[in-house]
C-alpha cells in the first residue's frame, strides 16, 4: 500500500440529514461518489466525510458530525494482490491502462495504480463506486484521479454503459481526451498550431506508459514499459 | 555587465503581515498572532529595492479601501475602453466569470473592485443583465463563505450572483482534442467575461503557458476534465486542455471579452483586457515572467533555510513577495524552463523536494495543505491550532509532524535542530518579504547574480520557448 506524508488514514466524520429540511431532491445522491447517502439516509460505512453533499444541499439539511468510533479509510493492502499469478494480472492491467506504476493514481489518498487494479482483479470492482468504496480512490477532490479510473476500467474491458456510478460527465470509452489518444497526424497538427506545448516531443517521450508526474523514466522507451517489469520484480522480492 | 553589490542598508524593519482571512466553512486555523510579529529578528526587504526595474504596484497595503477603489476603477476603465460591446443586446444575460485565487493579490481588493466596475460598465453600456459567477474548486458554499465575510461584493450584486462548484451539472464541449466537459452554470447565459489573473501559482501544472486560460480546464470544468488536465497530459502539453476549451465553438460563441489582473513582486500593477484573449495572454507572459524571473531565481538559489507558512489560502499557494511557496518547495527545478519535461517529482517511492529548505513550520493556514503540500515536504512543525482546526476534516497520520504550542516555540526548536536561523515567512506579502536577518543578508548576496542570470539568460530563453518576441 502506498504511504506518504499526509495520507488520510482514519474517517473521523460522517454526515447527518435533518428530515425537517430534506426535500428529497436527490442532489446529494447524485454527487456522492461512494453513494453513501440516499434521500436522507446515510450509510456510515461508506461516508468519507468529504462534505460535498453539504456544500450542494439547497436547503442546508446536511451537516457533518464526528463518528462515535472513527473507522480506517478503506484500502487494499499489498498482501492481497502481491502474490504469484495475481501480481502478474495486476501489473498487466496497470500497463494496459498506460499508468506508471510509480505514480499516485489518487493524489489525495495516494493509491498506487496496482491497488486500484487489485480492486478490479481481486475484489471484482466494476465501476467508480466500487473502486471508491474499496480503496478510497476518488473519495475526496476527484480532480486528479477520475480520468485515470475511467481509463483503467476501459483497459479492464468493463463496458462503460454498464457503469451506473456517479460520474460528473459522460465517461464514454473511459479514455477521455488524453495524450495517448492522439494519432501521429493529430500530434503533428497540434505541434504546428501550438509549438510551445511540445506535443510531438511529449507523445514520443510518453509512448512507454504513464510518467506524467514522475521523472524515474526520463527517456524515450519502447512498449512494453520496462519499468513495469522492474517494479514487479521489486514487489515479488518484497513478497518473498 | 558587472554584478552589483547590494548594501545591508536595504534591510528594513519588519512590516505588518496582510490581514488574515478566516477560511471558508470554518475549516482553518483561527487568526493566530502572525509569525512576523511574534518572532525575533525578523526584517523586511523591499522588492523594488532588490529589483529596481520591476513594474510598480498601483495600490499598496497602506491605502484605504476608497483609494484602492478609485485607482482600480480608473485602471479598469482605461483597460476596457476599447472593448466592443455592440453585440450585447438589452436583456442579454452576461456572466462575469471569476475564480477563487484572484482574491490572493493585495488581499483580493483589486479583483473585487475590478469586478464591480465591469458589472456597472456592462450594464450601463448595454442594458444587459449581468451576474457574478464564482467558480471554486470545492463546493458552491465555499464561494459564499469566502466572499460574504471578507468583501462587499455580494452587497454590490444584490442577489445577482451564481456560485458554481465542481460536482454540479456539466455540459459537453467538442474541442480540437476530443470531447471535454465544462460546468453548466457558468455558461448558462448569452455572454461570458473571463476575469483571470497572472499570479505565478501552480507553475508545475501550466509551466506558465496559457496561464490565464487555466480556469477553462479547472474552475469552469467538470472533475473529469480537471483530472484530464492534471493527469492525462505531460506537464508541458497540459495547457492544451484550457486552450482548446477556450477556442471551442461553444466558448467562442459566448466569449464577450477577457481581463487579466497583472502583478509583479511589488503588487498589483494593472489590467489587460481584450476580445482576443490569446493576444493579452501572450502579453501577460511577457510582462509577468520578466517581473518575477529575478525573485523566482533568488528563491530557487537560497541555501540552508526554513520556511514559515503563515497566510490564508492553501499551504503551497501563499505568496512571499508575490511568489508562491512552491517556488521554494520545488526549487530544485526551474518550472518555467520548457526544455525540462517534468518539474514536480512525486510518486509512490519518491517525494522530491528542495533539500535546501530544511523545515516547514505552519502557523496560520487554510485547508487542503495536507493533500497538496505535506505529501512531499519533511520536517514539518505545526502549531496546535492547526491540529485542532484541521485534523477533524483531514485526519492524517500526524505522528511524523511536530506539534508545538506556538510558532515561536516551534521556530526556536527548529533552529537548534537544523542548525540554521535563515527563515522566510510566506504570509501573503507583496511589495516586501519578511525574512530573518541572516536570510536577508544571504538574499542580498544572491540578488546580483540571480538578476544577471534572469536578465541575460533565463528570461530570453523563456520568451523564445514560448514564441514571444522581446
Amino acid at each position: 500500500m502506498a504511504k506518504g506524508y499526509g495520507t488520510l488514514t482514519m474517517l473521523n466524520n460522517t454526515v447527518r440529514v435533518d428530515p425537517e429540511k430534506c426535500t428529497q431532491c436527490g442532489i446529494c445522491n447524485n454527487i456522492c461518489t461512494p453513494e453513501a447517502i440516499d434521500c436522507g439516509e446515510v450509510d456510515d460505512s461508506y461516508c468519507f466525510g468529504c462534505a460535498k453533499c453539504i456544500g450542494l444541499c439547497p436547503t442546508k439539511a446536511i451537516s457533518i458530525v464526528p463518528r462515535e468510533e472513527p473507522i480506517p479509510a478503506p484500502r487494499i493492502p499489498d498482501s492481497e494482490w502481491n502474490v504469484p499469478v495475481i501480481r502478474d494480472q495486476v501489473f498487466d492491467l496497470v500497463e494496459k491502462s498506460r499508468l506508471d506504476p510509480d505514480f499516485h493514481m489518487c493524489t489525495c489518498m495516494k493509491n498506487s495504480p496496482m491497488e486500484v487494479a487489485a480492486a478490479i482483479i481481486v475484489k471484482g470492482a466494476k465501476n467508480l463506486r466500487d473502486i471508491c468504496r474499496l480503496t478510497s480512490t476518488a473519495s475526496r477532490c476527484g480532480s486528479h484521479c477520475r480520468a485515470l479510473v475511467a481509463r483503467m476500467l476501459a483497459a479492464a474491458g468493463i463496458d462503460p454503459k454498464e457503469d451506473d456510478s456517479k460520474w460528473c460527465a459522460d465517461h464514454g470509452s473511459g479514455a477521455y481526451a488524453n495524450i495517448y489518444a492522439l494519432s501521429p497526424e493529430k500530434a503533428e497538427e497540434l505541434e504546428a498550431k501550438y509549438p510551445e506545448y511540445r506535443v510531438k516531443e511529449n507523445v514520443k517521450r510518453l509512448n512507454c506508459g504513464h510518467e506524467l508526474n514522475n521523472v524515474n523514466n526520463p527517456g524515450i522507451q519502447p512498449i512494453p514499459n520496462p519499468r513495469i517489469q522492474v517494479i514487479k520484480e521489486e514487489y515479488a522480492a518484497k513478497a518473498n | 555587465m558587472p554584478t552589483l553589490q547590494l548594501s545591508k542598508e536595504l534591510i528594513h524593519e519588519k512590516v505588518p503581515s496582510p490581514p488574515f482571512q478566516v477560511a471558508p466553512s470554518g475549516i482553518s486555523t483561527p487568526s493566530l498572532p502572525r509569525a512576523a510579529d511574534v518572532l525575533d529578528d525578523i526584517v523586511s526587504l523591499k522588492m523594488t529595492e532588490l529589483f529596481p526595474d520591476i513594474d510598480r504596484a498601483i495600490i499598496t497595503q497602506e491605502m484605504d479601501k476608497k483609494t484602492i477603489r478609485e485607482v482600480i476603477r480608473k485602471e479598469t476603465e482605461k483597460a476596457t475602453a476599447h472593448i466592443d460591446l455592440s453585440k450585447v443586446k438589452p436583456g442579454d444575460k452576461v456572466h462575469l466569470l471569476i475564480s477563487e485565487h484572484g482574491f490572493i493579490p493585495a488581499g483580493g481588493w483589486a479583483y473585487c473592485e475590478q469586478i464591480k466596475y465591469l458589472d456597472e460598465m456592462i450594464r450601463e453600456r448595454t442594458g444587459a443583465k449581468v451576474s457574478l459567477c464564482y467558480s471554486v474548486a470545492g463546493s458552491p458554499q465555499e464561494a459564499n463563505d469566502i466572499l460574504a465575510p471578507n468583501y462587499d461584493i455580494l452587497d454590490h450584486f444584490k442577489g445577482r450572483f451564481v456560485f458554481s462548484g465542481r460536482y454540479e451539472e456539466t455540459v459537453g464541449v467538442e474541442t480540437d482534442i476530443g470531447k471535454m466537459y465544462l460546468m453548466k452554470k457558468p455558461f448558462n447565459c448569452d455572454w461570458v467575461v473571463h476575469m483571470h489573473y497572472d499570479t505565478p501559482r501552480e507553475n508545475h501544472f501550466h509551466r506558465y503557458t496559457a496561464r490565464a486560460l487555466k480556469a477553462f480546464g479547472m474552475s469552469y470544468a467538470a472533475p473529469e476534465t480537471r483530472s484530464s488536465l492534471h493527469s492525462s497530459w505531460e506537464q508541458r502539453t497540459a495547457s492544451l486542455v484550457p486552450r482548446v476549451m477556450y477556442e471551442s465553438q461553444f466558448v467562442q460563441s459566448k466569449f464577450l471579452f477577457g481581463t487579466i489582473l497583472l502583478t509583479s513582486p511589488d503588487g498589483v500593477t494593472g489590467l489587460l483586457a481584450d476580445r482576443d484573449f490569446i493576444k493579452i495572454e501572450k502579453e501577460m507572459e511577457k510582462r509577468t515572467m520578466r517581473n518575477f524571473a529575478k525573485w523566482y531565481h533568488v528563491l530557487r538559489h537560497m541555501k540552508n533555510y526554513m520556511v514559515v507558512i503563515d497566510g490564508y489560502r492553501w499551504g503551497d499557494y501563499i505568496p512571499a513577495g508575490g511568489m508562491e511557496t512552491a517556488a521554494v518547495t520545488e526549487g530544485f527545478v526551474d518550472m518555467w524552463d520548457l526544455d525540462l519535461p517534468q518539474v514536480r517529482v512525486s510518486g509512490i517511492r519518491s517525494h522530491e523536494y528542495n533539500k535546501e529548505s530544511k523545515a516547514y513550520l505552519f502557523n496560520n493556514c487554510w485547508p487542503c495543505l495536507f493533500k497538496s503540500f505535506l505529501h512531499y515536504v519533511p520536517n514539518v512543525y505545526w502549531v496546535k491550532e492547526v491540529e485542532d482546526a484541521l485534523m477533524p476534516m483531514y485526519p492524517v497520520d500526524s505522528s511524523q509532524f511536530q506539534i508545538r504550542d506556538n510558532i515561536k516555540i516551534a521556530v526556536d526548536e527548529a533552529i537548534q535542530k537544523y542548525g540554521t536561523d535563515r527563515m522566510i515567512i510566506f504570509n501573503d506579502s507583496y511589495g516586501s518579504v519578511s525574512v530573518s536577518r541572516s536570510l536577508a543578508e544571504h538574499i542580498l548576496e544572491l540578488v546580483p547574480e540571480a538578476t544577471k542570470e534572469a536578465d541575460e539568460v533565463l528570461y530570453p530563453k523563456y520568451m523564445k520557448q514560448r514564441n514571444i518576441a522581446i
